[in-house]
């Protein structure tokens, strides 16, 4: 295993490989890396089954039943916030605009807590993935297991209104952005940087060209291209050094666009996100797993699963419901499998990278086979740097999910009056901390 | 054992399915993966017909002037992007490079909304980087071993689809000769085209030239060049083209026709309409199904066995909408040939039963939209792609009702209609009467007489809201009445014009375009060949507005 520093992994970037530095922002942030506080945002789409997920008991006093879908996070108990009763009310029936079905209505505002564009039904603001990160000055790492075309359906992050972010889907390449071209020669790497650069002057100006010739739309379009070329090209720069951490092993890449390798995918996207953190390369990391409507077929690897996701979701037979049940569940085991993960990195000081991170478990919809945006299914895990105070169950009261994603805002050190439409946010969720 | 199934209560306004026949404005539905577009419908863009404009345009108000509509920016899709560069570097044997995935306007691609983020912007870098390391592997196919200023130049222009400007040849010859003299010559022409395949001329569709003095203009030839040239053949213009734009052969109507017509019949013309349409009969994902019972190969023939049935109808058939619908053959292959009912060994043109017809008739096609809920989904896309009918989005919640397990689609879809009011019901009774003429047909498109819980199934439908009414029965009888209908074909027109423009048509600005696309579908017994050809003269083709541009 190679071990390297930042400056090494800058030294890598622009070499004659495809690799691009992925994450430098952090290269300047103040805190050692893996001390800073992280968000990870996991998704898994079609609702949920309340009476199959719902632990039992009071806030402080209470269990997750084995049969239930919460089963694999049963040894996390103690680092949980089990959060029943948050309502999507800025997509609730008869509230904003309308716009969207319930399954689009459920993921744009998922993340958003706006209403969807009449232009295009995109959501009209910033997820709070992208906000956080925007506001950290940190690249987000924002990743997708199959989420299929641009739609609403299928992008649950936005760096702006009607801007959804694209995610990263292949592991070898965000494998290669991380930790490819540890050997290669400086100063080769130093004249394909240059290179690079004149290229993208070449394009800067063509698009600069362009500009004064099309609609005010289009406009907007091409100076968000323009943006995106300006943050490569701060890619090309090279910068300090700090930190150490130790290049993890890849291994063995099955094709991320088949439903049976799910298992395999997730793992490595978790496993690389978790690096990311450890080597101060990022502070927000996204999975979304699947889509909203999603078929995944989970029959390859789930025993009694016979059907695709999303036609599942909407029956209610008790054979149905079983297989809903292990769907979610192995969701659950994901869960479980990332707090293992950032456990597993631990300090001097005693504490895990865990504690410095929360992740948080969403879904676009509360009950998959009524489409319902009430009580929607939120687990949280890990303090954020002692922010949540954990081992709990908690029902809230109907309270709006803008202030889930507010309290999100607040744990990460960004403490905004409000998230979202301003209509439905009355602050951080109670008794959260 | 009690079983629920989902009855839904509205919440919103409905706005079709009120039985009207309306072509125009409902069509912006959110549902499923298409990207809904505003309906721009302003009268501020139009000028009176020129006397002397050759078309031949039917008589009528709508037509006495021409009003072009908007034209969006194109980003190109990932089929048009690579086909472009093969084109650009047809000595080399380039990889499909996996750029973004693309966006839908209405059911075809077209990316005219979102902006290239950071993620896409680096696979554009790393593609351009990939194609221009193997077109520098070999410099004698690339240039005949000289790769000049001449050649940096020559090869941007063809990349951008147009001659360049003074400033264009500065920089390119700037970027050519600053990086020869730093890095030499070979390093010099692989970031040429690093930066050509990453701007914006080649990567946006601009079909933009001269900015009019008066509301509308004519598209320079090149810009219809480039437009004629996607839209028929999925590529940049090729040699030919490029030829007559130069002689001034691209300008009268008979040489923009006979230009089209050499277009749609090239391989790449072939190709091209014959994945739309696939994408009009959205199929053209069925190899990504996924589905318990169908093999990844089954899947992947199901769509060649649509192609070169299509193909069969469009190259060497009349190419008309009727043999496209109501064929009573098949091309299959041995694999499926069980699921179309048919024996068969190897890949065979075979009789298909009485049962299946046409396009409509094909496993793809069953599959593509058969789910749990199939009589919702076959209904309800045969309602948007080929009655235009537009479904407004289902309701944001649904309710469930008590049913018994082992009940019929058939006897669920009639209870949700009972069960719901008025607003869902009307939908509802549009959707599910087409899809019930699919019921046979289980999810993966195979015929059966009776369900998994020994359910009768039959083939009886209701057709509303159009001018194809009643009871049907069969995919037969539905054919037959969709190639009879007017409806039909004013739908057909409409989906054609808004895949060749990339975006959703309008009801003011488009009637003349339409009508013209109509009654050379109806002058030519359907053929959908010379409907295609008809667009390129179209003022919505042909025309473009005066820009509101931002940087005034």
């Amino acid at each position: 295993m190679k071990s390297f520093t930042r400056r090494h992994f800058l030294r890598g970037l622009g070499a004659s490989t495809l690799a691009l530095p992925l994450l430098p922002s952090l290269l300047n942030a103040a805190e050692a890396p893996g001390k800073a506080k992280n968000l990870i945002i996991m998704f898994s789409p079609n609702g949920s089954l309340p009476e199959r997920w719902r632990p039992s008991g009071t806030e402080n006093n209470w269990t997750i039943n084995p049969n239930d879908i919460l089963a694999p996070l049963i040894p996390h108990k103690d680092d949980l916030l089990v959060i029943e009763g948050v309502d999507m009310t800025s997509a609730a029936p008869g509230n904003g605009n309308g716009i969207g079905d319930g399954h689009q209505r459920g993921m744009g505002h998922m993340l958003t807590g706006r209403d969807l564009l009449a232009s295009n039904a995109y959501p009209g603001g910033v997820s709070v993935d992208q906000h956080i990160a925007q506001r950290l000055g940190v690249d987000p790492l924002t990743m997708a297991i199959k989420p299929g075309n641009a739609t609403t359906h299928s992008r649950m992050s936005y760096s702006a209104a009607g801007q959804p972010a694209t995610p990263r889907e292949d592991p070898t390449a965000i494998f290669n952005s991380m930790f490819g071209n540890l050997d290669q020669n400086p100063v080769a790497a130093k004249t394909l940087l240059e290179q690079r650069k004149s290229v993208l002057d070449f394009v800067k100006g063509d698009m600069g060209r362009i500009k004064n010739k099309i609609s005010a739309k289009d406009l907007q379009r091409v100076e968000g291209h323009l943006a995106s070329v300006r943050d490569i090209e701060k890619r090309l720069i090279s910068a300090g050094e700090d930190g150490v951490c130790v290049e993890p092993n890849l291994g063995n890449v099955l094709d991320h666009t088949r439903d049976e390798n799910f298992p395999q995918t997730g793992r490595l996207l978790m496993d690389m996100m978790v690096k990311s953190f450890e080597c101060g390369l990022t502070q927000v990391a996204s999975l979304q797993f699947s889509r909203s409507t999603g078929g995944a077929q989970f029959g390859s690897f789930l025993d009694g699963v016979t059907r695709g996701h999303h036609d599942l979701s909407h029956d209610v037979d008790a054979n149905s419901i079983e297989q809903l049940v292990k769907i979610n569940r192995w969701y659950a085991e994901q869960m479980a499998y990332l707090i293992s993960k950032l456990k597993s990195v631990t300090y001097s000081d005693g504490t895990t990278l865990l504690d410095q991170t929360a992740i948080l478990w969403v879904n676009e919809l509360g009950r998959g086979s009524t489409h319902t945006r009430t009580d929607v299914p939120y687990v949280l895990a890990g303090s954020c740097g002692g922010y949540f105070d954990l081992g709990r169950y908690i029902e809230s009261d109907d309270e709006p999910h803008n202030n889930m994603l507010l309290s999100l805002c607040h744990a990460m050190g960004v403490p905004d009056a409000t998230f979202g439409d301003p209509t439905y946010c009355t602050g951080v969720l109670k008794n959260l901390t | 054992m009690k079983k629920i199934f989902l009855i839904c209560i509205l919440f919103s306004v409905t706005a079709a399915c009120d039985g009207d026949l309306n072509l125009f404005g409902d069509n912006n539905s959110t549902f499923g993966s298409e990207t809904p577009i505003i309906i721009i419908d302003t009268n501020n863009g139009q000028i009176p017909r020129d006397d002397d404009d050759d078309v031949d345009v039917p008589d009528v108000e709508v037509c006495r002037f021409i009003n072009p509509g908007i034209t969006p920016l194109r980003r190109l899709t990932k089929i048009e992007y690579n086909n472009s560069i093969e084109d650009l570097f047809p000595n080399f044997v380039i990889p499909t490079q996996s750029v973004a995935s693309d966006e839908r306007v209405g059911l075809f691609l077209a990316n005219t909304e979102s902006a290239v983020d950071l993620v896409i912007a680096e696979k554009y870098m790393f593609a351009a980087e990939a194609v221009a390391g193997i077109a520098i592997s070999d410099r004698t196919a690339l240039c005949n071993g000289v790769c000049n200023v001449s050649w940096a130049l020559a090869i941007t222009e063809r990349a951008f689809r147009r001659p360049l400007s003074v400033e264009e040849s500065g920089a390119i010859t700037g970027l050519f000769e600053g990086s020869e003299a730093a890095y030499g010559n070979e390093v010099a022409v692989r970031m040429t085209i690093e930066a050509i395949l990453q701007s914006s001329s080649f990567l946006y569709r601009a079909e933009l030239g001269q900015e009019p003095a008066e509301n509308v203009t004519k598209l320079t030839p090149h810009e219809l060049a480039s437009r004629m040239s996607y839209f028929l053949g999925g590529t940049t213009p090729d040699a030919a083209l490029l030829e007559a734009v130069k002689s001034g052969k691209l300008e009268k109507i008979e040489d923009i026709e006979k230009q089209a017509r050499r277009l749609l019949a090239h391989p790449r013309g072939r190709a091209r309409i014959n994945s739309v349409i696939t994408t009009w009969f959205g199929i053209d994902h069925v190899e990504d199904l996924e589905r318990d019972g169908l093999t990844q190969q089954q899947l992947e023939s199901l769509l060649a066995e649509s192609q070169l049935f299509i193909e069969s109808v469009m190259v060497d058939g009349d190419a008309s909408l009727s043999e496209l619908l109501t064929a009573d053959y098949a091309i299959v292959s041995e694999e499926n040939a069980d699921l179309y009912g048919v024996s068969v060994s190897g890949v065979e043109r075979v009789q298909l039963p009485p049962e299946r017809r046409g396009m409509l008739g094909q496993p793809s096609f069953l599959a593509a939209h058969g789910t749990g809920q199939s009589i919702i989904h076959r209904g309800k896309f045969i309602k948007d792609a080929f009655l235009c009918l537009g479904t407004p989005d289902p309701p944001q919640a649904l309710v469930p009702l008590p049913t018994f397990d082992g009940e019929s689609d058939r006897s669920k879809a009639d209870k949700r209609i009972e069960a719901t009011d008025e607003g869902c019901a009307t939908c509802h009774a549009v959707v599910d009467g087409i899809g019930k003429i699919f019921d046979p047909f289980d999810e993966n498109g195979k015929y059966r007489t009776a369900d998994t819980f020994g359910n009768t199934l039959t083939s009886t439908g209701q057709m509303l809201g159009t001018d194809i009414e009643g009871e049907i029965d069969g995919v037969s009888q539905l054919a037959d009445a969709m190639v009879k209908s007017e409806h039909v074909r004013s739908c057909v027109t409409k989906q054609f014009l808004t895949y060749s423009l990339g975006r959703q048509v309008s009801k003011s600005e488009d009637a003349c375009s339409l009508l013209v696309m109509k009654k050379a579908l109806d002058l030519s017994n359907g053929n959908l060949n010379e409907m295609l050809i008809e667009i390129v003269k179209t003022d919505a083709f042909r025309y473009r507005r005066k820009l509101d541009t931002g940087a005034q």
